[in-house]
């Protein structure tokens, strides 16, 4: 499959999608002939008519190869990208959206480079520790503290600091990747992974989904090794801009044999009522999720993170709730964030100090873009419904290279890294970009170095050609369901609060027991009468599979921790359950088992057990009187 | 719909490229970029940033209705 393709050259500008490249090579497989019908029904109707289903006899198919191939762009992928480039081999990076716009990463705000001058290691370790509930992985906790102030220098040295945070990605990494002769393509979505004869992974197959100018084409790029940069997803919940990630990464993954881990636990963020995803709407709010600024002090051993708290407040019916008001949720916060008594005590306690001597740490962004803050209701929560916490879910690695265990050729970073750097909930801001851009470059050395030993293996033309055809599958089906209704229903089944954060077996068997029909029934059957519908149900089947695996990680875990709350297990159960919960397929079969984690990372059992766990859950002070074993 | 209008492109694809979800698209005949899957919108402002000329307008109106986890 070597012969005859894309070879690495000059920079160039990313391919736009559609458009004739010219350099690489066409060939076509043949598919299955149908004609489409014509009969034209609205959108969100379960089952509808393809009336635009292809004959698809002919699928035309762009080849590249390349040493290292990575997904996404984001923080890990831009620096895996400049790491591998630099360990001298070929890089090609494909994302589904744009190059630096797509993913979260436009969204990045906060950042906390840790300073051994002025901070204290020791400190850090416990309040993280303490936040995130004992599950966190320490070692991932020194890598962060040993390398996130040089990720700040580079920043910095690369006017990252001095572009607005949406346009990080698109002028400054985008123009760096150029630069280095990183090559890339955009607006394509890979949805498989393959191996070589040895079983190692060679590459992977995908499409371009923009077919304004030209049919949809399948992209294959064979290469030596793969770092999944993919994010983490969300189950297109419309209050917060996510919708970009729909568990890509993990899903790939997961069908190519890796581990993955920290479907149990959940991101809290809120959003407002009337402006669910306006990110610009409230300015002050706009600067707290986009204003790149840094924070202060060492992680807070409590708050400031995104625990269950707001949750918990609900589920106890503390809303604020009023007679003709909007429904439920808390009210507007007053001001900015960054004038929380925590963060200004911190600012000036360390003001001048170390790195902090810096001028000029945030930037101003002057009036806001689209009107002041208006009425953006009450402030509402579940607005991420689906995603993990921070770097705590995705691929398992052991041996902190960001390699996928047992999975010869991949690695992964950033959000589709379960490295546990935030444990089992995000322990304040300022962790998560800088973790991914460590992580991205760690990958981006084991991977490279990997790859400069590896020479080609043989890939079956068969299996490449049966994964595209499965990708064109939804385009010839000329009946079955709307991806944009199962993705409904997905949520509907998956967002409720009585669902994903309060936890019951029950409910979550009822909800695992609607998925399983989309699955088995549903999926088999869906139809995309373009490019863009072809997307979305890819995307859907990704999001399915995590929302599986989320159930069950949720059944399979017998006791509360963090950001997963069982309303039959109310408590931390450090004896049976002070480890990470891993998932894999095993003939065929999601199989869910325990990864200890070192023993030496246990809480201190001689302490009171509030001072371990300073968070309470509602019923668990009952519980573990009548189970003292659990303290 | 989150995307009121598309005033005055100058047919630079910044915003179809810029947006996450492929609610633009561009019109082979006239070259313009245009709203194609208006449902899909996330608003979240990138293609607005993106756009040199200011061509788009957005409301805070959301084409899916908010569906929360609690409240």
């Amino acid at each position: 499959m070597s012969d005859d393709v894309k070879k690495p050259g000059q920079p160039e500008e990313p391919q736009k999608s559609g458009k004739s490249d010219g350099l690489t090579r066409r060939d076509f497989i043949r598919l299955g002939g149908y004609t489409g019908a014509a009969l034209s029904i609205p959108l969100a109707l379960p089952i509808i008519e393809n009336n635009r289903a292809k004959p698809l006899t002919r699928v035309s198919k762009s080849q590249y190869d390349t040493d290292v191939l990575i997904l996404g762009s984001g923080f890990a992928g831009t620096f895996a990208a400049l790491e591998a480039r630099k360990n001298g081999q070929r890089v090609l990076v494909v994302d589904k959206g744009g190059i630096g716009w797509s993913g979260m990463s436009p969204w990045a705000s906060d950042s906390r480079p840790f300073d051994e001058s002025i901070y204290d290691r020791k400190e850090w370790h416990r309040n993280v520790a303490t936040n995130t509930e004992h599950v966190n992985d320490r070692k991932w906790l020194d890598i962060f503290m040993d390398e996130s102030l040089e990720i700040f220098w580079t920043l910095r040295e690369m006017g990252a600091h001095d572009t607005k945070p949406f346009e990080r990605g698109s002028r400054v990494f985008k123009g760096y990747m150029q630069e280095a002769g990183v090559e890339m393509l955009e607006r394509v979505m890979m949805t498989s992974l393959f191996k070589d004869e040895q079983g190692r992974i060679a590459g992977g197959v995908g499409f371009t989904y923009d077919d304004s100018r030209e049919e949809s084409r399948a992209i294959v790029v064979t290469a030596k090794a793969v770092i999944l940069c993919t994010g983490a997803g969300s189950y297109k919940s419309p209050g917060f801009p996510i919708w970009g990630q729909t568990f890509d990464g993990d899903a790939m993954a997961y069908r190519a044999g890796a581990t993955v881990s920290g479907k149990e636990f959940n991101d809290t963020h809120t959003t407002f009522y009337h402006y669910p995803a306006a990110a610009y709407n409230g300015w002050e709010f706009a600067q707290s999720v986009t204003g790149a600024y840094i924070m202060a002090g060492p992680p807070h051993p409590i708050a400031g993170g995104l625990n269950l708290d707001g949750a918990i407040n609900a589920y106890k019916g503390n809303l604020g709730r009023q007679v003709g008001g909007p429904p439920g949720g808390e009210p507007i916060p007053e001001g900015d964030p960054r004038d929380d008594p925590f963060v200004v005590r911190n600012r000036e306690l360390y003001k001048g100090k170390g790195f902090l001597k810096t001028p000029d740490m945030t930037i101003e962004y002057g009036e806001p873009p689209s009107g002041g803050r208006t009425d953006m209701g009450h402030r509402v929560g579940g607005s991420t419904a689906g995603m993990g916490v921070h770097k705590g879910e995705g691929v398992v690695n052991s041996d902190y290279t960001c390699s996928a265990d047992g999975v010869a050729g991949l690695w992964a970073a950033g959000d589709a890294l379960a490295s546990y750097l935030c444990g089992s909930s995000y322990p304040g801001r300022g962790f998560s970009s800088y973790g991914s851009a460590i992580q991205g470059r760690i990958a981006g050395r084991h991977a490279a170095a990997y790859a400069s030993q590896t020479t080609s293996g043989r890939v079956s033309r068969d299996e490449v050609d049966s994964r595209i055809e499965d990708i064109w599958a939804p385009r010839r089906n000329l009946r079955g369901y709307s991806a944009e209704w199962a993705v409904e229903v997905l949520r509907t089944t998956m967002t409720p609060i009585h669902i994903l954060y309060v936890k019951e077996p029950r409910r979550l068997e009822g909800a695992l027991a609607s998925l399983e029909f989309l699955r088995d029934r549903v999926v088999p059957h869906l139809i995309s009468r373009d490019g863009h519908e072809l997307r979305e149900t890819h995307e859907l089947k990704n999001m399915l599979l995590n929302a599986e695996m989320k159930l069950r990680a949720g059944l399979f875990r017998e006791e509360s921790r963090g950001t997963h709350y069982r309303e039959d297990f109310p408590a931390r159960n450090d004896k049976d359950w002070h480890c990470w919960v891993t998932i894999k397929e095993e003939d065929g079969k999601m199989v869910l088992g325990k990864k200890p984690i070192p023993e030496e990372w246990k809480p201190d059992s001689n302490l009171p057990y509030r001072e371990r766990y300073p968070r309470e859950f509602p019923g668990e002070d009952e519980f573990l009187a009548n189970h003292p074993d659990w303290v | 719909m989150p995307i009121e209008r598309i005033h005055g492109c100058i047919g630079c694809e910044n915003c179809v490229v810029a947006c996450p979800t492929d609610v633009i698209r561009m019109d082979p005949d006239s070259n313009q970029a245009y709203v194609a899957y208006q449902v899909d919108c996330q608003i979240c402002h990138l293609c607005r940033l993106s756009c040199p000329v200011d061509a788009i307008t957005l409301t805070p109106d959301k084409a899916v209705k908010p569906f929360v986890s609690w409240g």
